[in-house]
This record gives structure tokens, sequence and C-alpha cells, in this order.
């Protein structure tokens, strides 16, 4: 058995998991290196300093079922295990749990104001003022009205009762408003 | 151990009494397996009022849980499972709650340094220790402390043994440096004292 072998053995050893052989092959390098010996013998004062720092450090630490927060009168059992998660957190997870929730309210609030906007000229009314850019055309060459509403345009009519006119503007889905019809005028 | 009812259980074994019961009561649970745990989630958490935290909550899980105790391990072997459970959700908890915090650009002390400024009063190992990370310390509670073969803790952390054994070299190695390094800065202020007289 060589060094290397002896060392992942050495946690076996200590537990009395090596068969007979094992542990007797074991015995005779321990026995012949000196370096291995002081690995397993380190191994034993590891385990002494770990225990007796533990021991100090735990002395006075008990637990007191009175004092226990959940034993107080005024917090109560959870009646599932899962419920039991509000117990357990603390300053650092409520703030948490704040930030999250404005950021969600943030989010659902500037989802609803800016969901239904889209740019361009969708929406825009016809004026007298966008008069230059609207490409008329005469009445006699209008396209079905109920056509082009089934493709998606929509009719927009403005009718001057005092004047006679009837002025009737297509728009299509890219928002192009165009004049198609003027009635009553000559 | 009450018992609360007759399932002649598997349970029983919980509270080390020869009885029927699958019903626990925390105060029972407490009164024997607490102190323990306690001491065990301190060493985890690295904070008093976190470890008593940790040990309530895992009572109330385990009292819930009773009934799929089925006895293959021992009570506090139970426990401690449900007790490291929780640890580690609490620790995922924390590690999210620091990462959000850092992009948010708030610097935020953690449970971690925040008790190891605490506990000045440890001795050099301890503290040493507790510089390590949360599966070295558990690796060192369980085999140097809790004294559990390496199978044992293998099926505990349901890690392969050759996995334990290489996790103890590290802890140890580890250990070693953080114990030499909290031995010397122990040492500092005695000899700057010194000199100054």
């Amino acid at each position: 058995m060589n060094c290397r072998k002896c060392r992942a053995r050495i946690f076996d050893y200590r537990d009395g998991t090596l068969s007979p052989r094992e542990k007797e092959d074991l015995k005779a390098h321990l026995a012949a290196c000196p370096s291995c010996r002081a690995e397993l013998e380190s191994e034993g004062k590891w385990e002494r300093e770990f225990k007796e720092s533990f021991s100090a450090a735990t002395a006075s630490l008990s637990f007191d079922p009175d004092k226990a927060r959940l034993a107080r009168p005024e917090t109560s059992v959870p009646s599932s295990p899962q419920a039991n998660t509000n117990v357990s957190t603390g300053g650092k997870q409520r703030v948490f749990r704040w930030l999250a929730a404005g950021a969600g309210a943030a989010i659902i609030l500037a989802a609803l104001i800016l969901g239904p906007f889209k740019p361009g000229k969708r929406g825009a009314f016809p004026t007298a003022a966008m008069e230059g850019q609207l490409a008329s055309s005469r009445s006699d060459d209008l396209p079905d009205p109920f056509q082009d509403w089934i493709q998606g345009r929509i009719i927009i009519t403005i009718e001057d009762k005092a004047a006679g006119t009837t002025e009737k503007y297509l728009t299509d889905r890219a928002g192009t408003i165009r004049k198609i019809a003027e009635q009553g005028r000559n | 151990m009450i018992d609360r009812d007759d399932g002649r259980g598997r349970a029983a074994a919980l509270g080390g009494v020869p009885s029927q019961g699958r019903t626990f009561v925390f105060a029972d649970l407490a009164a024997e397996h607490g102190d323990r745990l306690v001491r065990a989630a301190w060493f985890l958490c690295r904070d008093r009022d976190e470890a008593e935290d940790l040990v309530q909550e895992t009572f109330i899980e385990a009292i819930h849980a009773a009934a799929r105790f089925e006895g293959r391990s021992a009570p506090y072997t139970w426990l401690y499972g449900i007790m490291r459970r929780r640890f580690l959700l609490q620790c995922r908890k924390n590690r999210r709650f620091s990462r959000w915090m850092g992009l948010v650009g708030s610097s935020v002390k953690t449970s971690d340094t925040a008790a190891l400024e605490r506990d000045e009063r440890l001795d050099p190992m301890m503290r040493a220790v507790f510089s390590l990370p949360p599966k070295h310390r558990e690796i060192i509670l369980l085999r140097y402390i809790d004294g559990r073969k390496i199978a044992e803790i293998a099926g505990m952390l349901s890690i392969s043994e050759g996995t334990v054994k290489s996790r103890l070299h590290h802890a140890l190695r580890r250990a070693k440096t953080a114990i030499n390094l909290e031995r010397e800065t122990s040492i500092v202020p005695a000899t700057e004292k010194a000199h100054e007289l």
C-alpha cells in the first residue's frame, strides 16, 4: 500500500468499515510511514479540537420553547407547513417584497398608459388644416363604403348643415387619411 | 412525547417513547431535541436568533409531517434533515435578496458578516470555521462534532461517499488555513501592545 491509498482509507479505518485484510495492510503501512501516521493522528486531533471549541461556544446555547416566537400568545401555529413561511421572514425579505410589489405596480401602470398608443396619424381627425395633405377625389370614384369597412378602413363623414356640404374621409390601417367625397358644392 | 391517537405509529420513535401515536407536540419535540438542534443550527446560521427561528420552524414542519416519518432513521437525523432543507431555502432567499439589492446599488450587510462581527468572543478556531462556506461547515459538524460515519453523512446529504471524503478534505484544508490566519491575527494585538510598552 502506498501513501496515497493509505490516506484515502484513513476515514474508513476510523469508521471501522475496512475489511480485515485492508485493515492489516493499512496498519502495516502506518507502522512504516511516519507521515501517514501523523495524518491519522491529526484526524483525531482535529476531532478533539472541534468538539472542545464547539462545546465551549455553545455551552450557553439552549432552545427554550417558552421564549420561542411561536410559543408566545400573540403568534399561532400555522395550519400547514407551507403557511409557516411567513414566520421565517425577516426585515430583509419584507423590504424585498415591497420593492418587488412596487416594481410590479410600475410595470402594470406603464402598460396601461402606453399600451393603447401607437405612434402615427392614427386617431387624428381630418380638419381644415389638413386639407392640403389630403388627396381629394370626386364622389363618382367612391369605392363601396361597406367594402372599405370590411377591409379595415373607416369612413369619417363631416356634415356642415349650414353650408349644406358633406365631406367624406377614408382612413386606412396605416393611419393615412384621404378625402374620398365632397357633396353639396357646385 | 405525548401520544394523541392510537396510530401505533412509526412516528412514536420520534420521542423515543415506546407507545402509540403519530401526533407530536411542539413542546415535547423541543424538550427532547431542541438543544442539540439549536446548536447545530447556530453552527450553520452563525446567528443565535436565526438558529432559534430555524429550529422552531423545523419542529412545526416535523409536527405536520409526522405521519410521513417512517422510523428508518433516528429522530434527530430526521429533524436535522428538515432543518437542513429549511436552512438551504433560507440561504437561497438571502442570496436572491442580496443580488437584487446589489442591482439597485444598495449594499446589504448579510447575516454572515453581521454574525461574525458580533461574535468577537468566539475563539479563533470557531471564528475560522465560521469563515468557511456552509457546505464545509456542515461536513465538519456532521463528521467531527456529531461524530458520524462517512456512509451515514453520504446518506444524510444524498451525495456519494467519495464526495463526502473530498468535501471533508477541502473543508479541513481551508479550516487549517483559516485557523492559522485567525491565530496569527489574534496574536498581533498582543505583540503590538508589547512594542508600545
